[in-house]
């Protein structure tokens, strides 16, 4: 489904991801974890077509990334982590553009949105009539998330989807994540949330400066590292030393 | 599996360009205009509206030229000109929101549209965008034109044409000059040599106004010399020959070749964009999206620093002053957005002297400093209101977190900032043209000194309106030529009546009583402004 061989990606001097190997089976729901800059965004960017890589190759539902990135972005769902949309456009409006772009009916458009809408509660009114930069964040966010749903791709890329959602809304996005995967489709999940991570996925992959330090079950992992929970494993894996003392010394400077 | 259906590898999707020039044109009617006025609501296009109303009654003053019996070449010359100088403008500033939109990326760098698709939608769009306004401002003029000499029956029709083609050539001339600049450079240079490129396209598209017909010494009256070689490279002239097809007035070979040179430069322009260009576009929307490393470009020496501080300690005592200051001094030298929106302001002012330069008819003329000094005034509003939008507005929350009680210190560092980065080498340059490189400078400096008096309080206009809080708006597409057109249309007829007066004074020798009537008025006016800013509340919307 994806297959990942000595992926790299270079900005000017920044090596950003450096020689990334993976392969993922269909069905299968994967967190992508790693700590600000591990290069998590850059190698979904990468698998949805967005960037091309500076060597190595890549393969999602056996299309080349760079040899054939319209047919990959075409078999692919993506929610970004900055939550873009055009927000002079309704959500009505958004969403029937990007079903347009995968030249889906219009019929079979409309009652996709409904049906998303109803997933959702997102009120019909609201869709059609309001521009989306008056929308809150977590109805923008079911927003994006329809958008890179709408066209029923069999791989999905969630990049933080649950930043600054409300728990209801968080738990919806969630359960939708599980069925998803229960449906078959493959999901890669890139979340700072480790809890929720621990919870929802089959496997998790922990990157670090663009490389990988952990690929396995949380089984696998926990009896790897010899840690219970996949907060220590993390915080093992990827080195945050002295945390406590840091934080006293903090604090107390800004007594002073 | 997928439900996208498999598309044949054609690369102009007509669905997918029929979808993306819905959502543009939505996009760029409503603005921020529109979602504000209709409170957020799927917003009307009023901004853009206004705008086209202006340009309609200027084409219905500019119409009344035909009753001076002029030919139908001349009239359509002169007409084009302005329409290049507004279309071309509209293209050059709205181009950096269409063409590279970075944070697009998010949202359709993923999707499967081909690159020729999407840039092909843009450009439709910035041609939509341009012809709306070129058009209002042809409406009347193509009707008028039935009363020019020489002119046929059909002349509304070829207006049209001339009009439509005038507007692809200049939006395919803006693709082609970004395009070369981002295959040429990486994203750092690339937005400094986009800035300084829409600068020099605005220096250009004004020029084409307001230059070239002065550089028509063999202007006989408002008649075109038809056999005129300094015709053949003006792109208004080739589109103006269409108008003049049929027209017994105009040699016929003459207005072959003009056509012949529109038809074929829009053609070879049209060919190097969507046929060249195109393919490395996605790739270069990918490239501006890249995370980079960024260095604070545009730091001062530790010496200009030293100087700085010891000069900033009594003009910048407020705190709140100075932070804003800073901030704003930082996002003018720093910022691709800011860049790409204030520094094409320049050009405007600079055309005037560089006039006097190319006709020594009208060097000695009082026009020159009359006029650069008029457009001066326009600069502080125009930048500051540029300021006021950045690509991070939900950074501006700062200033509604801070304890501020008045927003008057955030404005008067913002325009403090104004004065030392844009109104005081914009000054300085228009001086050096007017003073030395024309002849009779010294008189001309003379002439332009009440309207310099009277830029200190032009420029506390922002602050009046309401709160000013910089970098808190975000730009939107259809935005710019829509912006500040009410404070910069008062700004000019208050200036214009300003070198009215100064004219009239110059002219019978009291010049220097108007300034000195003139010093205490200007400071009671801005003592009075000031006032007013720092008693106003901050509000918040």
């Amino acid at each position: 489904m994806i297959s990942i061989r000595q992926l790299s990606k270079r900005f000017g001097e920044q090596e950003a991801v450096r020689g990334i190997t993976l392969e993922i089976p269909p069905g299968v729901l994967v967190g992508l974890l790693g700590p600000n800059g591990a290069g998590k965004s850059t190698t979904i960017k990468m698998l949805t077509g967005m960037l091309s890589p500076t060597s190595g190759t890549a393969e999602v539902l056996g299309f080349d990334v760079t040899r054939e990135p319209l047919e990959v972005k075409r078999v692919v769902g993506y929610v970004p982590e900055s939550g873009a949309v055009f927000e002079t456009l309704t959500g009505q409006e958004y969403l029937e553009l990007v079903a347009a772009l995968y030249h889906i009916p219009e019929q079979e458009t409309r009652n996709r949105i409904l049906k998303f809408g109803q997933f959702f509660e997102l009120d019909e009114r609201t869709l059609s009539e309001k521009q989306l930069a008056s929308y809150s964040k977590g109805m923008r966010q079911k927003v994006v998330i329809t958008a890179a749903l709408l066209h029923n791709p069999q791989v999905i890329f969630f990049d933080e989807p649950l930043n600054g959602l409300d728990a209801n809304v968080a738990l919806s996005v969630k359960t939708l994540i599980t069925s998803l995967a229960r449906e078959g489709k493959t999901v890669v999940f890139c979340s700072h949330i480790l809890d929720v991570v621990e919870r929802i996925c089959q496997r998790i992959v922990i990157l670090h400066q663009g490389r990988v330090l952990a690929d396995g079950t949380l089984a696998e992992l926990q009896q790897a590292c010899g840690q219970q929970s996949l907060e220590q494993i993390f915080n093992q894996l990827t080195g945050t030393q002295n945390l406590l003392a840091r934080a006293e010394e903090f604090a107390r400077a800004l007594t002073q | 599996m997928t439900d996208a259906t498999p598309v044949p590898a054609r690369t102009i999707d007509l669905e997918q360009l029929r979808a993306l020039l819905r959502c543009y044109w939505r996009m760029a009617t409503r603005g921020k205009l529109g979602a504000t006025m209709s409170n957020r609501r799927s917003g009307k296009p009023r901004g853009i509206l206004f705008v086209g109303g202006m340009y309609l009654i200027l084409g219905l003053m500019v119409s009344s030229s035909v009753f001076v019996a002029m030919d139908v070449f001349t009239f359509s010359l002169i007409l084009l000109s302005m329409t290049f100088f507004v279309v071309g403008s509209a293209a050059t500033l709205e181009s950096s929101d269409v063409l590279f939109n970075v944070g697009e990326s998010d949202i359709l760098g993923h999707r499967p549209i081909h690159p020729r698709t999407l840039l092909l939608a843009k450009w439709l769009n910035l041609v939509g965008v341009s012809m709306f306004l070129g058009g209002a401002l042809n409406v009347f003029p193509m009707f008028f034109g039935l009363g020019a000499r020489g002119a046929r029956w059909w002349f509304p029709m070829t207006h049209v044409i001339s009009i439509v083609l005038l507007s692809m050539f200049c939006s395919m001339a803006v693709v082609c000059v970004y395009g070369l600049i981002i295959r040429l450079f990486d994203r750092n240079k690339f937005d400094n040599f986009a800035a300084w490129a829409q600068v020099a396209m605005s220096f250009l598209f004004i020029g084409g106004y307001q230059i070239l017909p002065r550089m028509m010494n063999r202007f006989t009256g408002l008649r075109v010399e038809s056999y005129a070689a300094y015709l053949y490279p003006l792109p208004p002239a080739w589109f103006a020959a269409i108008d003049a097809i049929g027209s017994t007035e105009n040699d016929a070979v003459f207005v072959t070749l003009l056509i012949a040179l529109g038809l074929i430069s829009t053609a070879i322009l049209t060919y190097i964009a969507i046929g060249k260009m195109a393919p490395g576009y996605g790739e270069a929307l990918a490239k501006l999206s890249e995370t980079r490393q960024l260095r604070a470009g545009g730091r001062e020496t530790v010496r200009q620093k030293v100087r700085f501080r010891s000069a900033s300690r009594w003009w910048l005592r407020d705190p709140v002053e100075r932070a804003s200051f800073r901030l704003v001094a930082a996002y003018m030298r720093r910022d691709r957005e800011v860049k790409l929106r204030l520094y094409p302001q320049l050009g405007s002012f600079l055309i005037f002297p560089l006039m006097g330069l190319l006709d020594r008819h009208s060097a000695s003329s009082p026009f020159i400093p009359l006029m650069t000094i008029w457009v001066l005034g326009t600069l502080p509003i125009a930048a500051m209101e540029t300021l006021r939008a950045s690509s991070h507005p939900a950074a501006a929350d700062i200033f509604a977190v801070a304890p501020l009680t008045t927003g008057a210190p955030v404005f008067f560092g913002v325009r403090k900032a104004t004065i030392v980065y844009l109104m005081i080498p914009a000054v300085c340059l228009a001086a050096v043209a007017i003073g030395w490189l024309l002849p009779g400078g010294h008189a001309g400096l003379v002439l332009a000194l009440p309207g310099l008096v009277a830029l200190p309080v032009i420029s506390l206009l922002p602050g009046c309106v309401g709160s000013y809080l910089p970098l808190s708006r975000s730009p939107q597409i259809g935005s710019q030529a829509s912006k500040n057109v009410t404070l910069i249309f008062v700004t000019m007829i208050s200036m214009g009546l300003l070198a009215g007066v100064s004219y009239a004074a110059w002219k019978l020798d009291f010049l220097w009583i108007l300034l000195a009537i003139e010093v205490p008025f200007v400071a009671a006016a801005y003592w009075l402004l000031v006032r007013h800013i720092k008693n106003q509340s901050l509000h918040w919307d």
